[in-house]
């Protein structure tokens, strides 16, 4: 199923460069990603958990340091203390020693010196503490007795020892005898015979081998701790090489050392710090170089310093096992995450590079390269989008094979070099030539520019080249049995994306047919005319009476774009129609509300057949004022299908300006007939308050206060009326209890109704009601309208009031059983002076403004009323008033704007 | 000021009701003084030896709101009620703003209340 034939029409094999992905392949940037996803937080965490583990441990060691070295120096210390005690009681109970010591010296008698050393030698024996014993000579300081005879006759070691004890009991310090090579502790007393005779200094040196014992007792110390003392010179005592660390080593190599240490004083920290009188822990290198723990503590008792010590890498070997370990971690991670991002790239990348793969066989022509990638990931999903792609280039690909094949024009696709490469079915009918007749044919040899046959270049294709296409080239075609066909020839150049010329397409259309159908064109073309005209006309005339009209139109389409404008409209707005016509009528027209605020409304879209409120007034800004407009819109509806819209306009400047004078006048009149008519009101008070009066007088007086009182309320009733005219009135929102609110107003009815002889009665059904209204207004409505239903009713018949509340909204009803208002009559009822032929009749006191001015209130309150009557049997009259209170005027207005107008949408 | 009567100042430019007003207001035993305009009230106020003004909005020379005002400038703090014709809301919220005590239109009141009125804010100040 491969298809070869169509490389000709699709373009170059290498259409496209491939390039390998490198560094930013997705390979890389994942194992860049792992790495700073788990590589570094490993090794954050991990170094922190290192770092407080060693802090941790080094407080530990810290503790253990001290502890150990206060253990030791306790054991030191009772060492001394017991050694001490030791040495004052070698001569309790022994007068008999003494007075053996005493007759010696008296004497000179060898005999008696070696009876004396015996008893010492006994005492050593039993001591515990001391290695030596001896009497010096009370004046030379010379050894007289020893344990160890061969001294005897000599000087201690130790000059201090002796003229210390010759007047009390001294300890010296710990310290290094060149004579003895080695460290040494003394200890002296002056002896004493009962009766006090002086016999000499008493001298004993201690067994240093218990203390080197505490020292070299390395226990809970590991293998490298070790306790030495060293003194205030800075020479090491004992205690160093007894580690099993040195211990370890060479005997001869060890002893050597120590030797060596023995006799250079300390300058590590620990023992320099000790010296200066501290007691602490720090980490130092050691006297061989090695880095320690050490506690060091001075003993000024003895004059030395206590070191402790301990090799950091053992003592903070656990520490280290986790740095090992942290490093193999990090090794592994970083190893798992080369291995998962090798993975996963490799995942991604083989079904990438499968679906590459197969694009560039798509691309060098093989249409049916499908991909094998299988699994329902993203890569799954890729593919079969893939698969469907190649799928539907195939079908389309077909499609336009098919399109071409039986286009009614002959197609033929050149080379670049000019020659057929493939022909469809109609150029095969065309010519007459079969399509592999053709093939590799140049064009010049089946069409020319004359009927007569002549072989000749019709296409420069240089030309052609560069201008792309050729349209319309009158030619002939020759067929293969020596036909001439007229035929329009055009020609366009084929280029792949790169704009690389790969060939021609050359269409021929067979005019032969075409010809004579020209003809008949031609005739019903001056037809057409004809009926143009005609139209044209009507346009015109209906164009000449729309610009009669007095009113501003304009028409728009239903995109707002305006289609037309009369010549008043071009006066209205200072626009000619030649710059409005075609664009959008926002651009064209500012309108703004009766408050300056501009409106942004799709005002004149109005959709089906509503047409728009003529009251609302929209003012269009002039550039030195504003022009109050009174606004139509209404559809154009042709064949049941909107056209578009007429906007009417008619100016109201005067008709507005007529209002406002009347409504000043009203005002200024009625403030000005108040003041007189305050006086006689007062006046004719004053006459009734002081009495005097007979009956007579006395009933003309308060019809005179009645009249003069009818007045007044006439006045307030034309001064209310222009109020609302004018638009100065605005309702407040108050909370009310229906009832408390209605109560007053209906038992000053009662009273008036009483007195005439009508019955009234009061409903209220449910309970306590809440309202938002504005008490003054709306009670003004009801006091008026009970007081025409006490007017219109005969005595003895009633007048009911009730009140309830119904969804969202409150109805109160007045009813009567008066004289009821005629059907005619009912639709006028709400007009500004009229009154009924009957209440006329009845009354001659009413103005005709009372229910005007309660149609003008419920306007204002967002109310609304409505009378249900019949002649002579009664009116109902019903009032509807929101629950939740008067809408805001003015957001009222944009209220019906929004409802009527959908807003533009920007 | 006097203990037992409380003088008042009618501002008021209808001579015929400051007849009425004056009279009635003395028979209930107040001393009364009238000014026929705006300019006249100001200077009898300037002693600030009143119980009470009387004051009407529309007059020549200088209008209600304009004695008001000026008073408030003055800080002269004597009791104003207001009594006019005018009936607007406008026009008693801008009065109540500029200090007054009370707004009434006179075509609506009885004389008889206009006494109890006049009374019940003479009676708050003495007590006060």
């Amino acid at each position: 199923m491969k298809r070869t034939d169509q490389s000709s029409l699709v373009g170059d094999k290498d259409l496209a460069v491939y390039v390998k992905p490198r560094f930013y392949s997705i390979g890389w940037r994942l194992l860049v990603y792992f790495f700073f996803v788990s590589l570094l937080p490993v090794f954050i965490i991990g170094y922190s958990m290192i770092q407080n583990s060693q802090y941790l441990l080094q407080t530990e060691i810290s503790n253990k340091l001290e502890a150990i070295a206060m253990s030791k120096l306790s054991k030191i210390q009772f060492l001394l203390d017991e050694s001490q005690g030791e040495f004052e009681d070698f001569f309790m109970n022994r007068s008999d020693l003494l007075t053996s010591i005493d007759q010696m010296l008296r004497e000179s008698d060898f005999e008696k010196r070696n009876d004396v050393r015996k008893d010492f030698q006994e005492l050593l024996s039993y001591s515990r503490h001391f290695s030596e014993l001896a009497l010096l000579d009370r004046h030379t300081g010379r050894i007289i007795v020893s344990t160890d005879p061969s001294k005897e006759g000599q000087k201690w070691d130790d000059p201090v020892l002796f003229e210390k004890g010759v007047s009390q009991f001294y300890t010296e310090n710990l310290h290094y005898a060149s004579e003895l090579n080695d460290y040494t502790l003394g200890m002296s007393m002056p002896l004493r015979h009962t009766n006090s005779d002086f016999l000499g200094v008493f001298v004993g040196r201690l067994d240093l081998s218990k203390l080197y014992g505490f020292l070299g007792d390395h226990a809970g110390f590991g293998e490298t701790g070790e306790t030495y003392i060293v003194n205030n010179e800075g020479y090491i005592i004992y205690g160093i090489g007894l580690n099993s660390y040195y211990r370890k080593m060479e005997p001869a190599i060890r002893q050597r050392l120590v030797a060596e240490y023995k006799q250079t004083p300390l300058s590590t920290e620990g023992a320099v710090r000790g010296m200066r009188g501290e007691t602490g822990i720090a980490i130092y290198d050691d006297y061989a170089g090695n880095e320690v723990i050490g506690y060091f503590e001075n003993i000024p008792k003895f004059d030395f310093v206590f070191l402790a010590e301990q090799f950091t890498n053992e003592a903070f070997a656990s520490v280290q096992v986790m740095k090992f370990r942290l490093v193999w971690i990090l090794f592994g991670v970083l190893a798992a995450n080369v291995i998962l991002a090798f993975i996963i790239a490799n995942s991604i990348t083989r079904p990438l590079s499968k679906l590459t793969e197969s694009a560039k066989q798509i691309s060098s022509g093989d249409y049916e390269a499908l991909t094998q990638v299988t699994g329902y990931d993203e890569f799954g999903i890729l593919a079969q989008a893939f698969n469907r792609m190649s799928e539907t280039l195939i079908l389309s690909l077909d499609e336009t094979k098919n399109i071409i094949r039986v286009l009614p024009n002959a197609l033929f696709v050149l080379d670049t070099q000019g020659r057929i490469t493939s022909v469809n079915q109609a150029a095969e009918r065309l010519t007459e030539f079969g399509s592999q007749e053709m093939a590799g044919k140049s064009l010049e040899e089946l069409i020319g520019h004359t009927g007569d046959g002549q072989k000749e270049e019709i296409f420069n294709l240089t030309d052609l080249r560069k201008r792309g296409a050729i349209y319309d080239l009158q030619a002939f075609c020759f067929t293969k049995y020596h036909k001439n066909i007229p035929i329009s020839l055009s020609g366009v150049v084929l280029k792949n994306k790169q704009q690389k010329l790969i060939g021609f397409i050359v269409v021929a259309q067979d005019l032969s047919d075409i010809k004579a159908s020209e003809i008949k064109l031609q005739a019903s073309h001056a037809i057409l005319k004809k009926e143009k005209a005609k139209t044209d006309e009507e346009k015109a005339k209906a164009e000449a009476l729309l610009e009669s009209i007095g009113e501003g139109i304009i028409a728009i389409d239903p995109q707002g774009k305006v289609l037309f404008m009369n010549q008043k409209s071009e006066a209205m707005f200072g626009r000619s129609s030649q710059e409005a016509i075609g664009r959008h009528y926002a651009e064209n027209f500012d309108f703004e509300d009766a408050k300056g605020r501009p409106i942004k409304s799709d005002i004149f879209s109005v959709s089906g057949s509503i047409v728009m409120d003529k009251k609302i007034v929209f003012f269009f800004k002039l550039d030195n004022g504003k022009l109050p407009l009174s606004i139509t819109v209404s559809p154009i509806v042709f064949e049941e299908k909107s056209m578009g819209n007429i906007v009417t306009f008619r100016d109201i400047t005067k008709e507005m300006e007529v209002d406002k004078a009347k409504s000043e006048f009203v005002s200024l009149a009625s403030h000005q007939l108040r003041t007189p008519l305050t006086g006689i009101k007062w006046l004719l008070q004053e006459i009734f308050r002081k009495g005097n009066l007979g009956d007579l007088q006395t009933e003309y007086m308060q019809d005179a206060i009645h009249s003069n009182d009818r007045m007044i309320n006439l006045v307030n009733d034309l001064l209310n009326v222009s109020r609302l005219e004018t638009g100065t009135i605005q309702a407040v929102s108050e909370k009310v209890d229906l009832f408390e609110f209605l109560h007053p107003i209906v038992r000053e009815a009662s009273i008036l109704s009483k007195e005439t002889g009508r019955i009234l009665r009061f409903h209220l059904s449910g309970s306590k009601i809440d309202v938002m209204l504005d008490p003054q207004l709306i009670g003004q409505v009801i006091t008026n309208l009970l007081s025409n239903a006490i007017h219109y009713t005969d005595k003895g018949k009633t007048i009911t009031i009730s009140a309830e509340k119904k969804g969202k909204a409150i109805v109160i009803k007045v009813t009567d059983e008066g004289i009821g208002i005629s059907k005619e009559d009912q639709k006028k009822l709400f007009s500004k002076f009229f009154r009924s032929k009957e209440a006329a009749k009845r009354s001659t006191t009413g103005s005709g403004l009372g229910l005007y001015i309660v149609g003008k209130i419920l306007d204002v309150c967002s109310g609304t009323i409505e009378c249900q009557s019949e002649e002579g049997r009664g009116t109902t009259f019903i009032v509807t008033l929101p629950i939740k209170g008067p809408v805001n005027k003015a957001s009222e207005k944009t209220l019906i704007l929004k409802k009527l107008f959908s807003p533009l949408k920007k | 000021m006097s203990q037992n009567t409380k003088k008042i100042l009618i501002a008021e430019d209808d001579p015929f009701l400051v007849k009425i007003m004056a009279n009635r207001l003395r028979e209930e035993g107040f001393e009364v003084e009238t000014a026929n305009d705006g300019d006249e009230a100001m200077q009898k106020v300037k002693g600030c030896s009143y119980a009470l003004l009387m004051l009407d909005l529309i007059m020549p020379n200088k209008n209600g709101f304009e004695v008001l005002q000026q008073m408030k400038e003055d800080h002269c703090n004597i009791p104003v009620l207001v009594f006019t014709n005018l009936s607007q809301e406008e026009d008693k919220e801008e009065v109540m703003s500029l200090g007054a005590k009370g707004y009434y239109v006179k075509s609506d009141i009885a004389i008889d209340e206009l006494v109890e009125v006049i009374k019940e804010n003479t009676k708050e100040k003495t007590e006060a």
